[in-house]
């Protein structure tokens, strides 16, 4: 298999030859917008490439982690189920971390749950923290421009 | 909605003054609508310029609003003192002419407030033009406007229905998503103080407020508008990014107009409760992006914003979970 060069950086030079080659030859206004929006998009799909896999499979580990640890302290039926369906998989193709990683959000969103409504302090600080996580890994892989900002409509 | 297009609705609109469509462009940079620019001259040789705002196909589009209601709602508010709107004109209710459901009003020569901020004038008193513009349509007695339009029967109940977005999210999507569970759950915790319903506009910015020399501002874009907590609109505006923000510098300041204005307490209207507004106040958009990623994930196609959103998606992650991190542990709220 050829890993030189990577999958980030030849979308990275497909980004370069767009704007550098095709992007003058617009004149369209509207087209304009419409293949910086792309650029950007394949940009995201560089980030996302290059870390995707790597990040979910160390968020589900975690995720588990505090699934069992809410289940233990708590023996919520709900946790332990969700825990259960949670399975680990060995596999590393892209479309069985991804629903392995929904498996485990879902045992840890129910876990998160159980933990607020009991107000179990140190959990809920554990649980927050994962979010923190998760949110901060989201934006390494979507470091694209926000789009937030213009108008809706 | 191009130029033969326009020229057959006018024909069938206005058969008796023999209009002539001039010109039709596309304005870009529309996150929603399609819209375009279109100059008419009369048979009288009078000249009128008009925007038209069109559903796009929905494979190309991520963002659902009603053209219908928005139609009901301008009819509704055209004549209202309060504030001002560019006259709606038509209706393509079916889309026979101009190829999708279009509302066409009239276009004024004018500059957004947005634009005009970034001419770098005086920041007060921009703020209290533009809180006062705010505070002015969501005076609006409801009583004014018609009543077929749509109302809550209770501010509870028209909360609840806003917080129902994110069960239905949470729901509907084909993965869990624990930030929004987690945000959820503060705000059923978090419950503010009532405020009277009023006239809510759903995308209130600068950028959609119009100026021009010796005219009262024009307020546009009413797509998302409906009758509601007008603390929806002051939560809305945070996540607005383009500077000068005219609240963050000192939003005490801000809201003090506001609360002038509108007579509220400081209770009802203060930065803690604004930021919680911004919770409810923008997951309708969030509720149309996921929506739009499980459409694409399924193999449909939603033009360049449906991928072009995902950066949006995170910066909405973002903003709810540091704000719901700040909120209080208290008993939840039921339904």
């Amino acid at each position: 298999m050829i890993t030189r060069p990577s999958t980030p950086r030849i979308l990275d030079a497909v980004c370069e030859q767009l704007l550098r080659d095709v992007m003058p030859g617009i004149s369209d206004p509207a087209a304009q917008i419409r293949l910086h929006m792309l650029i950007a998009t394949l940009n995201s799909a560089a980030n996302a490439s290059a870390a995707e896999i790597s990040l979910m499979k160390q968020e589900v580990a975690l995720y588990r982690a505090f699934a069992e640890d809410v289940a233990a302290a708590t023996g919520d039926t709900a946790v332990a189920q969700a825990l259960a369906a949670a399975e680990p998989s060995d596999s590393l193709l892209l479309a069985d971390v991804a629903a392995e990683y929904a498996r485990a959000g879902r045992a840890f969103t129910a876990a998160m749950d159980v933990a607020m409504d009991q107000r179990a302090g140190e959990l809920i600080e554990r649980g927050e923290a994962l979010l923190r996580l998760r949110l901060e890994n989201e934006r390494t892989i979507l470091s694209g421009s926000s789009t937030i900002g213009r108008s809706a409509s | 909605m191009d130029q033969e297009k326009f020229q057959a609705f006018l024909d069938a609109v206005e058969p008796d003054r023999g209009g002539t469509v001039l010109s039709a462009a596309p304005i870009p940079g529309g996150y929603s609508r399609d819209t375009v620019r279109a100059e008419v001259e009369w048979a009288d040789g009078t000249r009128e310029s008009f925007v038209l705002r069109g559903d796009p196909p929905e494979d190309m589009s991520v963002f659902r609003s009603d053209r219908d209601r928005e139609w009901a709602l301008l009819q509704a508010i055209k004549d209202l003192d309060e504030f001002r709107i560019p006259r709606p004109r038509w209706y393509d209710a079916t889309g026979e002419y101009l190829g999708c459901k279009c509302i066409v009003s009239e276009a004024i020569e004018s500059t957004s407030m947005q634009k005009y901020l970034d001419g770098g004038p005086d920041f007060d008193q921009s703020r209290e033009d533009f809180v006062s513009i705010i505070a002015a349509a969501h005076a609006t007695p409801l009583d004014k406007i018609d009543p077929g339009i749509e109302r809550p029967t209770s501010w509870r109940e028209h909360l609840e229905e806003v917080i129902a977005i994110y069960d239905r999210i949470l729901e509907s999507l084909g993965e869990p998503d624990p930030i929004l569970a987690y945000t959820l759950k503060k705000i059923r915790m978090n419950i503010p103080p009532e405020v009277p319903l009023a006239l809510v506009h759903g995308d209130l910015q600068p950028g959609n407020f119009l100026l021009s020399e010796g005219v009262e501002p024009h307020i546009i874009d009413w797509e998302f508008a409906k009758i509601g907590d007008p603390r929806l609109d002051l939560g809305y505006y945070l996540q607005i990014p383009m500077p000068p923000h005219l609240y963050y510098p000192d939003p005490e300041a801000f809201l003090a107009i506001y609360r002038d204005r509108t007579g509220l307490t400081e209770e009802q209207v203060n930065p803690d409760v604004v930021e919680y507004f911004l919770l409810l106040g923008t997951i309708h958009l969030m509720e149309d992006i996921l929506r739009g990623f499980e459409d694409l994930h399924q193999g449909e196609h939603r033009g360049v914003m449906g991928p072009f959103l995902l950066p949006a998606a995170a910066h909405f992650h973002d903003l709810y979970l540091n704000i719901a991190l700040k909120l209080p542990y208290a008993t939840e709220a039921s339904p």
